[in-house]
Parts: C-alpha cells; sequence; structure tokens
C-alpha cells in the first residue's frame, strides 16, 4: 500500500466517523418511533452504522447519507417482521399499505394545525402523533418532511414506487393534522 | 422542503408548513436526547469502527502466512528435486555396476 492510498484511507475513515457522529442521533429517533425501545433503537442504528461501515464505505461520501437511510429503513422493516413473527401473527401490515388511498385524502387547507402546535410546543405529542402512523407513512414522512429527500430519493430507500410515496406522504399528513388537532398533551415513556 | 410533488400531494401550505412544523419539533427531540443514550450511540460508533479497523491486522496475518506458505512450498519442491537427483544418481551407479558384475561373470565363463 502506497503513503498516498494509506493517508487517503486515513482521511475517509475520519470522514465516515464524522458522518456517522452526525447521523447517529437522528437515526436512533426515527428507529425509536417504531420501536419505542431504546435498546432495539440502539441495536438498529449500531447494525446500520456495521452495514454501511462494512459494505460502502469506499463509496463517495455524497452517496452515505442516502445508503444510511436505506440500510436504517430496511432495519426498522425487518425489526417490524420480527415482531410480528413472534407475536404469531404473521398478515403483515405492510401488505395493505399499497391500495390508493388518494380518493380519501381530505384537503386539510381549511383547518390550521400550525397554530395548534405553535400554542402547545408539545414535542412528545408530535412523537406520539408519528408513533401512530402506519410503519411506510411514518417512513415516508420522515424522509420527505425531515431528512430533505425527494419523492425519487425516498423511493429509492424504501424500495416502493413514486407513486406510493406520494401516496403514503399524502396519507400521514392527514393523519398527523387528525392527530395533533385531537390529541390532548400526553406523557410517553420509553421502555429501557 | 419536499418541493416536486404534483397530483398526489394533497398537503398545500398548510401541509408543507405542518411538516416543517413537525421537523423542527423532531430535531428538539434529537436535541434532547438523554446524555445517557448520546453516550451508548457514541460508544457503539466506536465499537463499529473499530470492528472494522481490527480487520486489517487479520489481512496483513493471512499475507504473511500465504507469503510464508509459498516459500516454504518453493523449498520442499527444491528438496523434491534434489532427493530426486540424488535418487537418479544412486540408479546409474547400481546399473553400472550391475553392466559391470555381468561383464565380469561373462569374462569367468569364458
Amino acid at each position: 500500500m502506497s503513503v498516498l492510498a494509506f493517508f487517503r484511507r486515513k482521511s475517509s475513515e475520519q470522514a465516515l466517523e464524522q458522518f456517522l457522529a452526525g447521523t447517529e442521533r437522528r437515526a436512533y429517533q426515527t428507529a425509536l418511533l417504531t420501536t419505542r425501545r431504546e435498546a432495539d433503537a440502539l441495536d438498529i442504528v449500531q447494525d446500520a452504522m456495521l452495514q454501511l461501515v462494512q459494505h460502502y464505505r469506499d463509496h463517495d461520501s455524497q452517496e452515505w447519507p442516502k445508503l444510511m437511510q436505506r440500510i436504517l429503513q430496511n432495519r426498522i422493516v425487518d425489526w417490524v417482521r420480527q415482531q410480528q413473527i413472534q407475536k404469531g401473527r404473521f398478515a403483515m401490515v405492510l401488505d395493505d399499505l399499497e391500495e390508493d388511498p388518494l380518493s380519501q385524502v381530505e384537503d386539510p387547507k381549511d383547518i390550521n394545525p400550525l397554530s395548534l402546535l405553535s400554542a402547545q410546543q408539545d414535542i412528545q405529542r408530535v412523537l406520539s402523533a408519528l408513533e401512530a402512523l402506519p410503519l411506510r407513512q411514518r417512513q415516508c414522512f420522515l424522509l420527505r418532511a425531515w431528512e430533505g429527500f425527494d419523492t425519487q430519493a425516498t423511493a429509492d430507500a424504501l424500495g416502493i414506487s413514486t407513486g406510493s410515496v406520494k401516496t403514503h406522504y399524502s396519507r400521514s399528513l392527514e393523519k398527523l393534522t387528525q392527530a395533533l388537532m385531537n390529541s390532548q398533551p400526553t406523557e410517553v415513556a420509553y421502555a429501557i | 422542503m419536499p418541493s416536486d410533488d404534483s397530483l398526489q400531494s394533497p398537503p398545500g401550505a398548510n401541509g408543507d408548513a405542518l411538516a416543517k412544523t413537525i421537523a423542527c419539533a423532531l430535531d428538539q427531540a434529537v436535541q434532547q436526547l438523554p446524555a445517557g443514550v448520546q453516550t451508548e450511540l457514541a460508544t457503539r460508533r466506536a465499537l463499529v469502527l473499530r470492528q472494522r479497523s481490527r480487520q486489517w491486522p487479520l489481512a496483513l496475518a493471512a499475507s504473511i502466512a500465504l507469503v510464508c506458505g509459498s516459500f516454504a512450498l518453493q523449498h520442499i519442491s527444491q528438496d523434491n528435486d534434489a532427493m530426486a537427483l540424488d535418487m537418479m544418481q544412486a540408479d546409474v551407479e547400481l546399473l553400472s555396476e550391475i553392466d559391470m558384475l555381468e561383464s565380469l561373470a561373462e569374462i569367468d565363463e569364458t
């Protein structure tokens, strides 16, 4: 190995560590919204980080955020499936997510959820509303609204079509609006 | 913020504002993660990176073992060549002795 290659590799390792340090907390929060258990969320994040390091460390660093999200979302889906199997229910919640819900989506222009949130500033209510979403809707919402992914990148990360992404995203917004309008401030305790 | 939704995007301005507000709430939630969780995440990150970096000594050891093995094989094959040469020489000497004994026997008969 030449000296130049050694230093290039060292620099890449530092960049990777910085990337992981900047990503891990958001990834943890994303996983926690599904698992609601700290230990499971930590395991998912660690597994995602390990897969990224082992398989994609040599990719362009610009690709890491999308790769990380793809791995993370796959691990979350795996976790949900494991839970379903452990509970003895093999009928997956994912199966009924592909129907077209557009005809049922109401136009929320006549409501103002922003004022509701700004009045209460209750993070726990937001987290509870997100937890209550179906898995695919939560994934689409988090990738689109929080991670800033466009429709295509979200579809790539989740392995679904862009049409499904749009559908799930619009459904999630509708449900979040309703949930935040109807919910009362609550305390959410995560199991450790 | 996403902006490429067209037909299937229902939210409009309120939807985008809601999404932004929720994203801000999530950012705040991340900032407020317990110190224990942040420490655990940092520990696991270090573990992941160490696991990866632990692989290079293994690769180095495997390379050294490979080189040593190839040298040993080469040495063994050289030994084999020498042994075969010795055997050939012994065979030649034996044959020449047999020839000599045969010729001596012929002389005795005559």
